[in-house]
């Protein structure tokens, strides 16, 4: 059912992605050939994309190239699912390693700062959460440089050669993620501290310690979570700003070198890939959600 | 509070730059190029000798105007869109949900990234891109704020006294969806803030000769290892007024929201 509902959303993506694309001034064959295009291939490029015939057409004929893996770049003239695919690995690569800095340390805070609620570590910890989802990463990123490769030399400022370049990038990424799971595990606990069989629990004589860290704890993971699952996909789109400052060949960084080479078939193929993987991310975040959690799995069946 | 005075220590500055700022933006002294912060140039001068206080004080406008009319359109029509969803539901209500799904489907970022990269970077592009993005979201929230109140028994008392579905709407549900309206439009700024100067530093956004903090910071990231203090300004306002707009925005959602409160 979920799987049906998702057909529209990137059908809807696709088409935006291309009317976007067309809207942009100039004959579109020169747009996606290039300036130096022969007449030859202006011509090739006409019959290919079918632009001589009316846009519900061209758009289907697009789709059946761009599923065909037939789209190249301008600029390269491989494919651009070729080139495409190496660099997402490395997003990905990139996402991964800030996750898992991220999450572990989020979590424990958010949890920890809620257990203590208005205590100095609570206020510290959100204090520092709250600068941390509002610090520009860019802005991040060249503190980073500045202080680690220009000043102390111990880090390298960019690129992709070995596991010392992953740091700086990482620390980037994972400090704003960092904070936002904070928050969001101290928004759930709190909550479901304050529900019923929590206080009933402490009524009882429960020690604190166990109802906080057992049962509470238990019930807002599932939800944490979640909350997470979804992050993903911001999170590879996040990381366009991440990859231009320190120059790490990911998919975003891909995406804006492709706008401005005017290399627009990476631009559309690019973009449309990634809103694919981030519908397709958020959806296996909701299907893992109801094979965890009985209580949606029931609302499901209902419905 | 300390959200409301840094807010109000912007707009200020924004609505006084003319008078505010020492040196005219773009007036060029390239003799003093890269010159670190001294008594004349507080906080330096940028490559082309240029005072970098004055920028950042013009560049306050600029965000902020950019900022500001990107998250008010946003508001506006996601107001609408969602409320008339929420109100007549349907197919009405299908069809504008899945239109916002489309465009929740696309990472904010690069929506706008695509959005300025077709149009070109022009002012009215920018805000059309940032706040493309952030319709949804007023979407959702009001047609969750219509639906809820919808079911209440002074509509229905409305209704029995025969007043107009859409003079109900307007009268008292929109009404009702506003205080989570305005949570959201205070943390929205933020991420306007920041999503304007993201595409500045890619070279996206507001185009030189124009003072704006990421157009800005990514030129003084050419010369960061000889002049930091150039990267370190642009950044810093950037950064103060994301953290006021969500120090408001975390603020009010405490002192509005009853279910935060202290029980």
């Amino acid at each position: 059912m979920r799987v049906l509902l998702l057909i529209p959303v990137l059908l809807g993506v696709s088409i935006f992605i291309f009317l976007l694309m067309r809207l942009i001034p100039g004959d579109p064959a020169i747009i996606i050939a290039g300036e130096n295009a022969t007449p030859e291939m202006l011509q090739q490029i006409r019959e290919e994309f079918a632009l001589d015939k009316p846009l519900a057409i061209q758009y289907v004929t697009f789709m059946k190239n761009l599923l065909s893996g037939k789209v190249v770049s301008i600029k390269t003239r491989r494919p651009v699912f070729e080139e495409l695919f190496p660099r997402f690995l490395n997003t990905i690569h990139l996402t991964l390693f800030s996750m898992a800095i991220a999450i572990p340390l989020g979590i424990t805070l958010g949890i920890l700062a809620a257990a203590h609620r208005n205590s100095l570590l609570d206020n510290f910890v959100m204090v520092l959460a709250l600068l941390g989802v509002s610090m520009p990463v860019f802005w991040l990123g060249i503190i980073l440089i500045l202080v680690f490769a220009v000043q102390l030399g111990w880090l390298p400022s960019g690129g992709k050669e070995g596991f010392a370049n992953l740091i700086l990038p990482s620390l980037t990424i994972a400090f704003a993620l960092t904070s936002m799971i904070a928050r969001m595990a101290r928004a759930m606990m709190v909550e479901t501290l304050s529900k019923e069989y929590i206080r009933t629990a402490v009524a009882y004589g429960l020690p604190r310690r166990k109802v906080v860290y057992k049962y509470a704890l238990k019930n807002v993971m599932i939800p944490i979570v979640t909350v997470i699952g979804l992050q993903f996909g911001y999170l590879l789109g996040g990381a366009v700003l991440t990859e231009s400052v320190f120059g790490w060949p990911g998919i975003g960084r891909y995406i804006v070198d492709g706008i401005f080479s005017r290399d627009y078939s990476v631009v559309q193929v690019g973009i449309m890939f990634l809103s694919m993987v981030f519908v397709l991310v958020n959806l296996g975040v909701d299907v893992l959600y109801m094979l965890i959690d009985p209580k949606v799995r029931r609302d499901v069946s209902k419905a | 509070m300390v959200g409301f005075w840094i807010i109000v220590a912007f707009i200020f500055t924004a609505l006084f730059a003319p008078w505010i700022a020492p040196y005219d933006p773009s007036e060029q002294d390239l003799l003093a190029s890269l010159e670190g912060p001294s008594v004349a140039h507080p906080m330096g001068v940028d490559f082309f000798g240029r005072d970098i206080l004055s920028r950042v004080i013009w560049g306050t406008r600029v965000s902020l105007t950019i900022a500001l009319m990107a998250v008010a359109i946003s508001a506006i029509v996601g107001a609408l869109l969602g409320s008339l969803a929420g109100f007549y539901g349907g197919i009405l209500d299908e069809v504008i949900m899945r239109i916002m799904d489309v465009f929740l489907a696309i990472p904010s970022i690069l929506l706008a990234i695509a959005i300025v990269a077709a149009l070109g970077p022009r002012t009215s592009n920018l805000v059309f891109a940032v706040s493309l993005s952030t319709i949804p979201e007023f979407a959702r929230i009001a047609r969750s704020a219509v639906l809820v109140e919808r079911s209440k028994e002074y509509i229905e008392a409305a209704r029995a006294i025969g007043e107009s579905r859409l003079s109900m709407l307007f009268r008292y549900a929109l009404p009702n969806s506003l205080i989570p309206m305005v949570v959201q439009a205070s943390l929205r700024m933020a991420t306007a803030i920041l999503s304007v100067s993201g595409l500045g530093f890619l070279g996206l956004g507001v185009q030189p000769p124009t003072p704006e903090w990421g157009t800005d910071l990514s030129l003084a990231r050419t010369y960061l290892e000889i002049a930091p203090h150039a990267g370190i300004f642009p950044g810093i306002a950037i950064f103060l007024s994301v953290i006021g707009f969500n120090f408001l925005g975390d603020g009010l959602n405490e002192a509005l929201n009853p279910r935060l409160k202290d029980r």
